[in-house]
């Protein structure tokens, strides 16, 4: 997908330059997994571009040896800034400038979604909710509508209140990652899905868990089986829906419904009591 | 809880008998290591279509081929009378470090009494703590404790084992041109014997000379020689016969000469130690960044596959690449392009092979004998091509 649209850009005219984000770690002692690391270089050499329109940006989230705990934001990206920089000629104290808006703006986003207000793709929670699910999937799936097929609005439609793994704290997710599972992950994003995964387990705030898993992602194939484990004994429905190039609407459809209709059923038998959020 | 106790006594009553997954010549590694560290090494069950469907019985669907085959193969050593198996952690971003807590998932599940020790890599880098945990995992094994003497046997049976790979290097090129069939990998395993029962360095130093005149004093006819052929890929489908279909045995007996990239000592060993397959992970990773193909690392042997095909093609002269990998491995798959791009450069013909647990030998025989006829067909083009130059200039004449 990210691919295909690499392609589409590079083939406009109008088009200069393509940034292409290496995210390599989020964290300490902690990496991303491969196909992220190699997809600039994979993407160039598969379109063959001669690297002239396709820039890649290499993105290290985690503290550099020689940064101030105070400073840690300007001191991790300092290189980045110094390279769009140089790409665009402008002085470095502009792209600093500029950045540090583009951080706020996103930080205000964070907040809203953090409170509960924002749902991927201006959708809104439903008024008198039936059940409540807890949607994990990494970002990029669970919030592009293509890339989803829709799947947040879908459980919405159903009458279901939907929780994401940003609007929970993410320090807590991975303190229960840590506890929970028998080896430290070494990917941050699947850390952070386990550990909200695990959190709902503990406390029981959601009536059931849906995990959406692009099909031949690693990390994915590599959790949930132990979430599978440990859902079985804390007796909470986990569910794992497959998304794939040729997955079709309608499959994730019924898979949807027949989700939603369990855990009404659950709640009505009064299987599981229902909490207050 | 009474039963969990009771299995807990009887699990510790028990003779201990430790097992190891199988991977080409990686119990020839553990071999001589038991000898020094004293404790008992079951002998491998072998991996069989049975094997296979257990381990991707009760594996997740998504899971590369390697898990499931080890599931199995695991599976099989605890019915035989295993109760300690013993497997390597990691950090990398590839699944592999996250492999063990699944097994003792998967295995506790199914209701094996069994413990599993995970050698964990000692540069994690959490300092000290990553030493100790190293110290320990290689302690509980034994009765050997002393940390100067494990250091001593793990060099002593790392260097074992080197000459051992050193070896199979040798086979996978004289196989091909034996005059006798099946004189080669007598020769092979008699090597093998020997050098696997030396009792210090210095004789495993002597029986590496002695081992090497063995595989030397082979009958071979250099005329049956039909091409070179340079393997890549993940390192267990590369490294286990019986995962690959044994496609290295299968091109000897068609004439065809084969050079590994990795073999299992430059896999378990430091990435700066001297290699069997000639360069380093490194160097290899550099080599890749000069043809402009990955810039920068993207885990496991991604990078160091695109060096090492550079490397055989342009210092070995190998006539076609060939990459093994299993279904829905990260690090390999990114690393095709990459292979692409090098062999297109050089007009060298590459194969890509991918396995699962599904893959049969007959969908692939046709694939493999549809590359050895390309790579003739490629030499014949280069004859006709010298034949017809030397002609233009005759006719100039």
């Amino acid at each position: 997908m990210a691919v295909g649209h690499v392609d589409f850009l590079a083939k406009n005219p109008e088009v200069d330059i393509i940034f292409l984000i290496r995210p390599v770690a989020e964290e300490r002692l902690e990496l991303n997994c491969p196909y992220m690391l190699g997809y600039p270089d994979y993407t160039r050499m598969l379109l063959k571009e001669p690297g002239r329109k396709i820039r890649s940006l290499q993105v290290e989230f985690r503290l550099r040896p020689g940064t101030k705990a105070g400073q840690e934001i300007e001191g991790i990206f300092k290189s980045e800034i110094a390279e769009i920089a140089e790409i665009f000629g402008v002085s470095y104290h502009l792209v600093r400038k500029e950045f540090f808006e583009a951080l706020k703006l996103q930080k205000e986003h964070e907040r809203q979604v953090y409170l509960n207000k924002l749902l991927p793709n201006g959708l809104e929670q439903p008024e008198s909710p039936k059940f409540r699910v807890l949607a994990l999937g990494h970002s990029y799936n669970l919030w592009d509508n293509i890339m989803s097929h829709h799947i947040v609005s879908k459980i919405i439609d159903q009458g279901g209140h939907v929780t994401t793994k940003e609007m929970l704290d993410k320090e807590l997710l991975s303190k229960c990652a840590k506890r929970g599972l028998p080896k430290e992950l070494f990917w941050t994003q699947s850390k952070h899905l386990a550990g909200a995964a695990l959190q709902a387990m503990n406390t029981g705030s959601v009536d059931g868990i849906m995990f959406i898993q692009s099909f031949g992602c690693g990390p994915d194939a590599t959790i949930t089986p132990l979430l599978a484990r440990e859902a079985k004994k804390a007796k909470m429905p986990f569910s794992i829906i497959n998304i794939d190039v040729q997955t079709a609407d309608a499959g994730i459809d019924t898979r949807v419904e027949a989700t939603a209709d369990a855990l009404i059923e659950d709640i009505l038998e009064g299987r599981k009591v229902r909490t207050k959020c | 809880m009474l039963k969990k106790f009771l299995n807990q006594a009887k699990w510790l009553l028990t003779k201990k008998k430790i097992a190891v997954p199988r991977m080409g010549t990686l119990y020839w590694l553990l071999y001589p290591l038991s000898k020094r560290l004293k404790f008992e090494l079951q002998e491998q069950p072998k991996i069989t279509q049975k094997t296979v469907k257990k381990g991707s019985l009760h594996a997740e669907e998504g899971m590369c081929l390697p898990f499931k085959y080890v599931l199995g193969n695991f599976m099989d050593a605890l019915e035989k009378g295993a109760n300690i198996v013993l497997f390597a952690g990691g950090i990398g971003p590839c699944r592999f470090g996250y492999y063990s807590p699944l097994f003792e998932a998967t295995l506790k599940d199914l209701g094996y009494l069994f413990r599993l020790i995970s050698i964990e890599p000692w540069f994690t880098g959490r300092g000290f703590i990553d030493k100790y945990r190293f110290w320990r995992s290689f302690a509980k094994l034994g009765r050997v404790k002393n940390p100067i003497r494990i250091a001593w046997a793990i060099w002593e049976s790392f260097y074992i084992a080197q000459c051992i790979d050193e070896i199979t290097s040798m086979l996978n090129y004289t196989r091909a041109i034996e005059v006798k069939k099946g004189s080669t990998n007598r020769a092979y395993r008699k090597a093998l014997d020997l050098l696997a029962n030396s009792k210090h360095y210095w004789q495993a130093k002597r029986n590496f000379e002695t081992a090497k005149e063995m595989m030397a004093a082979i009958k071979t006819d250099a005329s049956k020689l039909k091409g070179v052929v340079g393997i890549v890929g993940e390192f267990y489908v590369v490294l286990e016969p019986s995962a690959n279909m044994r496609i290295i045995e299968w091109l000897n007996d068609h004439g065809i000469a084969v050079i590994c990239s990795i073999f299992v000592t430059d896999w378990v060993g430091p990435d700066t130690s001297p290699k069997v397959a000639h360069i380093n992970k490194i160097k290899a990773h550099e080599l890749a960044k000069k043809e402009d193909t990955f810039h920068r690392w993207c885990g496991g042997d991604c990078t160091a596959n695109v060096g090492h095909a550079v490397y055989l093609m342009d210092h070995l002269n190998v006539d076609a690449i060939i990459q093994l990998l299993p279904f829905t491995c990260m690090p390999d798959t990114m690393a095709t392009v990459g292979l692409m791009a090098v062999t297109e450069k050089r007009d060298i013909p590459f194969a890509r092979y991918i396995y699962d647990e599904h893959s049969a030998l007959a969908g692939l025989e046709t694939r493999w004998e549809g590359l050895i006829d390309t790579i003739e067909m490629k030499r014949l083009d280069k004859e006709l091509h010298e034949i017809a130059q030397r002609e233009a200039v005759r006719s100039k004449v």
